[in-house]
């Protein structure tokens, strides 16, 4: 029997080469889940929620409960996190919700148009946390606190001989002012103030890339996760997406390239109209991470020689679907897809999947 | 019918749209007259977003456009105009996602439904209230987490118990909602996005 040490170094083997688009011997299976680990292992959402120390211990349990998968994609579930990245305030179960409630974003519009000058005057690291503590009554210093957690949480998964897939994470600029703007206003905003909107984005973005840089030289990481969560080309005009989405998402990539990681591209709702646009990245240097609304074949076709794809097994069929159905869906991916293809659920693995359907996409993968 | 105001509606030219309405107003025109130019403009949006021409952006600056516009002469009230009768919509308990359903809401309204938009983390009793009280040809259930599935399936077969379900097309909508959700669900019509809900519900009402 291997120890946890050589179930980690083989399948972080073969990640890394899925990574680089080489053979390996079976596709590596990628786990993005927290919720479900929760109702898997008979716990709560509130249980998970109470903080990172609990929710890896839940998600460990899970992990080591559902065998040979290769990893998982964090180390801890993010809900309690939410207001930092999407400068919205969120409803936690057990808190705010009942206790097997889905957490969830309570978007309104939070940050006004004048806010847009403070960011361009004074600058964003000026303005963001005033904004959480007062005006969304974050509690900073105890979320801080929490994520402080976080190196641990990935040394429990490892230890475990699992691989944390992503090691740092980022939104694209425009989905912080998307989230306090609120969406409605924030579109808006790109038709009624977009030079401003610009200027504000422009400041943001400095700042965030470098805090990015910094944290990929921190924790070495070697795959960063860039979610453009509300980015998807069926929600703009390509003039708009171009300006407003694309330009940040490139830069960020570039970035994180250039610190030497693999940047991992959450694509959440269908992007298929821009996918040529993701041809300019250099060959094996992001992962386009798809969630079943982009047809996963057209990413092949189109992008599939120079990147890896990482998807998309849909939360809904998870949820509905019987075990010979996503192990067949899973199967054919697999095949498909080939080389440089991690199969994982699309978006995360809902709190409601069927157990039977979250071992049976594993073991399309495994063979077991 | 002013082609210049429903040019620029259509055009997305707030500007415009603002000036001529206030101009139409003073001139004493009937306010259900500019309504009916403001709808034409967004009949044209309708067609543009369906030639891919408009997408989401442009849908609900148009929304927000016709917003302005008709509360320059009044608003159109909670539930607006009912050329195409009236359409019940909510999100289904447990779920406090609005942003969709407020969009399908000013969408629909703009497009000559009257709308009563129960809010977010629907009760069915309250659904079920509604489609007595207002007797809706079609009821919209929105849903943005898998988790909720089985609240919304749950919710239709209440509308079933209760001897509604012959009179009302039970629409659903949201991210995870495909094809396989509305069978689950058991569903009438599964809308991908806000247009897809106008275009259904005014072919469903012409039909009747």
């Amino acid at each position: 029997m291997k120890t946890t040490q050589e179930l980690y170094n083989e399948r972080l083997e073969r990640l890394n080469k899925t990574l680089a688009l080489e053979k390996t011997d079976r596709t590596p299976v990628i786990l993005q889940m927290d919720g479900f680990c929760a109702t898997h292992m008979g716990y709560t959402l509130a249980d998970l929620c109470k903080g990172v120390k609990e929710s890896n211990k839940i998600m460990l349990e899970s992990l080591k409960d559902l065998g040979d998968v290769d990893g998982s994609e964090s180390s801890f579930a993010a809900g309690s996190v939410f207001p930092l990245t999407f400068m919205a305030r969120v409803k936690l179960p057990g808190r705010d919700l009942p206790d097997n409630m889905l957490w969830q974003l309570d978007e309104a519009e939070m940050m006004k148009p004048e806010d847009y000058d403070t960011i361009i005057n004074k600058g964003w690291s000026n303005f963001a946390p005033g904004y959480l503590r007062d005006r969304l009554k974050v509690n900073v210093d105890e979320i801080m606190e929490d994520i402080a957690y976080g190196p641990q949480a990935t040394k429990n998964i490892i230890d475990a001989g699992y691989v944390v897939y992503k090691q740092s994470t980022s939104l694209t600029v425009n989905e912080y002012l998307g989230g306090g703007r609120s969406m409605v206003k924030f579109m808006r905003d790109l038709f009624k103030i977009p030079d401003k909107v610009e200027a504000a984005l422009e400041v943001l973005q400095k700042e965030v890339v470098e805090g990015l840089r910094k944290q990929i030289r921190d924790s070495k990481a070697s795959v960063v996760f860039l979610s453009p969560a509300r980015g998807a080309s069926e929600f703009f005009s390509p003039k708009l997406w171009e300006r407003f989405v694309w330009k940040y998402i490139k830069e960020t990539a570039d970035a994180v390239i250039e610190e030497g990681a693999v940047c991992n591209i959450h694509m959440d709702g269908n992007w298929e109209r821009d996918l040529n646009y993701f041809k300019d990245f250099p060959k094996g240097k992001i992962v386009l991470e798809t969630d079943g609304a982009t047809d996963i074949y057209k990413v092949k076709e189109i992008l599939g020689s120079n990147f890896c794809i990482k998807g998309d097994v849909p939360a809904a069929k998870l949820a509905l679907g019987t075990p010979d159905e996503v192990y067949n869906y899973s199967t054919q991916l697999i095949k498909d897809m080939g080389n440089g293809f991690i199969l994982s659920s699309g978006c995360s693995v809902p709190p409601n999947a069927k157990v039977e359907n979250v071992k049976a996409m594993i073991s399309a993968a495994t063979g077991k | 019918m002013s082609k210049k105001l429903a040019e620029a509606m259509a055009d997305l030219d707030e500007d415009i749209v603002l000036s001529e309405v206030k101009a139409l107003k003073q001139q004493g025109v009937d306010p259900l007259e500019i309504i009916e130019s403001l709808q034409e403009g967004m009949g044209i949006v309708g067609k543009r977003f369906e030639e891919k021409e408009y997408f989401l952006s442009e849908l609900i600056m148009s929304a927000e456009v016709f917003n302005e516009a008709s509360q320059l002469i009044g608003g159109m009230g909670e539930s607006g105009t009912s050329k195409y009768g009236v359409f019940v919509l909510g999100t289904i308990y447990d779920d406090i996602h609005d942003i969709g359903k407020n969009i399908v809401t000013t969408v629909m309204r703009s497009n000559g439904f009257e709308v009563i938009d129960l809010g977010v983390d629907v009760p069915t009793a309250k659904f079920i209230e509604a489609i007595k009280q207002y007797k809706p040809k079609v009821v919209g259930i929105s849903c943005l987490l898998t988790t909720c599935f089985d609240n919304v399936k749950e919710c239709i077969q209440a509308i079933e118990d209760a001897g509604l379900r012959s009179d009302v097309k039970v629409l659903i909508g949201g991210g995870p909602v495909d094809e396989a959700t509305g069978k689950y669900v058991k569903a009438d019509i599964v809308a991908k996005n806000a247009q897809n809900t106008v275009d259904y519900c005014k072919k469903f009402v012409e039909v009747q």
